[in-house]
């Protein structure tokens, strides 16, 4: 029993590694979210354009707000992100924003991440 | 990067030195009921080493609300352990759900709000913080000593360089913690930094500084949260400045702190072992117990060799 244990718990430790990355092509159109960055730094939509995120990271939760720097800040004019929660966005998770209604320029973070800011321009 | 480094330092040592302060201030005024199961020894520090091996690896591989019912019965038990000393049944009844579901709620509701995520490492803080007091103190009073403390910490040291340079698994598995309920660590996030520090770490300065000063007194305390300080908190906080591969990047959890620690408490214990005789757990419950009767007027304290649950035992320093 004991001469199974280390190789079973290796053997978990291994495949927890190996942990697939989901579908890039289900990506396709959205804005990816790896570990610690957003797969563009940049992003301009037309007003009344949403925007899809998808969170193609193996391991990282992230929590969507509109701001900056892992700051949640209110931005007159921009979609709702889900209020006071943010938008949890687990592993493998894709989410369509509310309509971006409001010309401008907004932010995008994660407040877990602080290296996560994505530049939205709605002209 | 520098700002980020004094501010993880901050946290850390704030983190680890609390903690640490924390289970000695426990370990001289509370008194645990002894388990069952006899003394303390290195099989326990064996189911200690193997639970921390597998947490991580359970974040992992359970489904997310199993997972949450996991990590709530262990961190529940773990305060109740901690708690039922000080604090009578009734209370605790109270306290331990109502901070660990506060915990999970803000997790869930709060972490998009502007003080949500200090409000979230206030609470998760101090679930850690009372789980390592308490675990940390149960295997120390229940007769753990120092040398085995010490081999633990090189275990861990060994452990922390494998998986953290070899097989880069520990890094992702912090990563993979952010934002769940009942992360286990102390930490803090405040503007645009945050740092934080594994239980398994805290866990290891519990259990080195009670043991150094159940087995040295006063002096093994001193050598021990001198040892923290500078090898369990600042050197593993300063680390990422000169060597780049332990730059977690925007996560500012302190890996690997064991590498620093283990070998340095090795060495101090055996300094400690070298130039001074022992003090065994049953000379410290012979002592205290002195004490506690000078301090109470001569009555006879049998409670001390096996409290009553709920009622504290007060030792006067």
């Amino acid at each position: 029993m004991r001469k199974t244990i280390l190789p079973s718990l290796l053997l978990t430790v291994v495949l927890a590694g190996c942990a697939a990355r989901p579908d890039a092509a289900a990506d396709a159109g959205a804005i990816t979210m790896d570990h610690l960055v957003f797969g563009t730094d940049a992003h301009e939509i037309r007003v009344g354009d949403q925007i899809t995120f998808s969170n193609s990271s193996s391991r990282a939760l992230h929590v969507l707000v509109v701001g900056k720097d892992a700051q949640p800040r209110s931005e007159p004019g921009a979609p709702s992100f889900g209020g006071a929660s943010g938008h949890r966005a687990e592993v493998g998770d894709r989410w369509t924003t509310p309509p971006w209604d409001t010309p401008g320029t907004f932010w995008v973070t994660c407040t877990l991440h602080l290296s996560m800011n994505l530049k939205v321009v709605v002209a | 990067m520098l700002t980020q480094t004094l501010f993880q330092s901050v946290v850390v040592c704030v983190g680890a030195l609390g903690t640490a302060a924390a289970a000695l201030a426990y370990f001289r005024t509370v008194r645990l009921e002894r388990p069952a199961i006899g003394a303390f020894n290195s099989k326990d520090l064996v189911i200690l080493a193997g639970f921390i091996i597998l947490l991580p690896i359970l974040y992992l591989a359970l489904p997310g609300a199993v997972l949450t019912g996991f990590l709530v019965l262990t961190f529940g038990s773990a305060m109740a352990i901690g708690l039922r000393p000080i604090m009578s049944a009734r209370y605790r009844r109270v306290l331990i759900p109502v901070l660990i579901g506060a915990e999970i709620v803000v997790t869930y509701t709060l972490l998009g709000a502007p003080r949500g995520l200090q409000l979230y490492w206030v609470l998760t803080s101090a679930i850690v913080l009372v789980a390592a007091m308490g675990v940390s103190n149960l295997y120390v009073q229940g007769g753990l000593r120092l040398r085995q403390v010490a081999w633990f910490a090189v275990f861990l040291a060994v452990y922390d360089a494998f998986f953290s340079t070899v097989v880069p698994l520990t890094p992702q598995l912090a990563a993979a913690f952010e934002g769940r309920p009942l992360n286990a660590s102390i930490g803090w996030a405040a503007g645009r930094y945050s740092a934080n520090i594994g239980l398994g770490d805290l866990l290891v300065y519990g259990l080195f500084v009670t043991a150094a000063y159940k087995a040295f007194d006063r002096r093994g305390a001193t050598w021990a949260f001198v040892t923290i300080f500078l090898f369990g908190a600042l050197a593993p906080s300063v680390a990422p400045m000169v060597v780049s591969q332990f730059d977690q990047g925007a996560n500012g959890i302190v890996i690997p702190a064991q590498l620093f620690f283990g070998p340095a408490a090795f060495a101090v214990t055996a300094r400690l072992y070298r130039r001074y005789p022992e003090r065994t757990t049953s000379q410290w419950l012979g002592e205290q117990t002195a004490r506690l009767e000078r301090a109470t007027g001569d009555r006879p304290v049998s409670a001390l060799a096996g409290a009553r649950p709920g009622e504290p035992v007060a030792v006067a320093g």
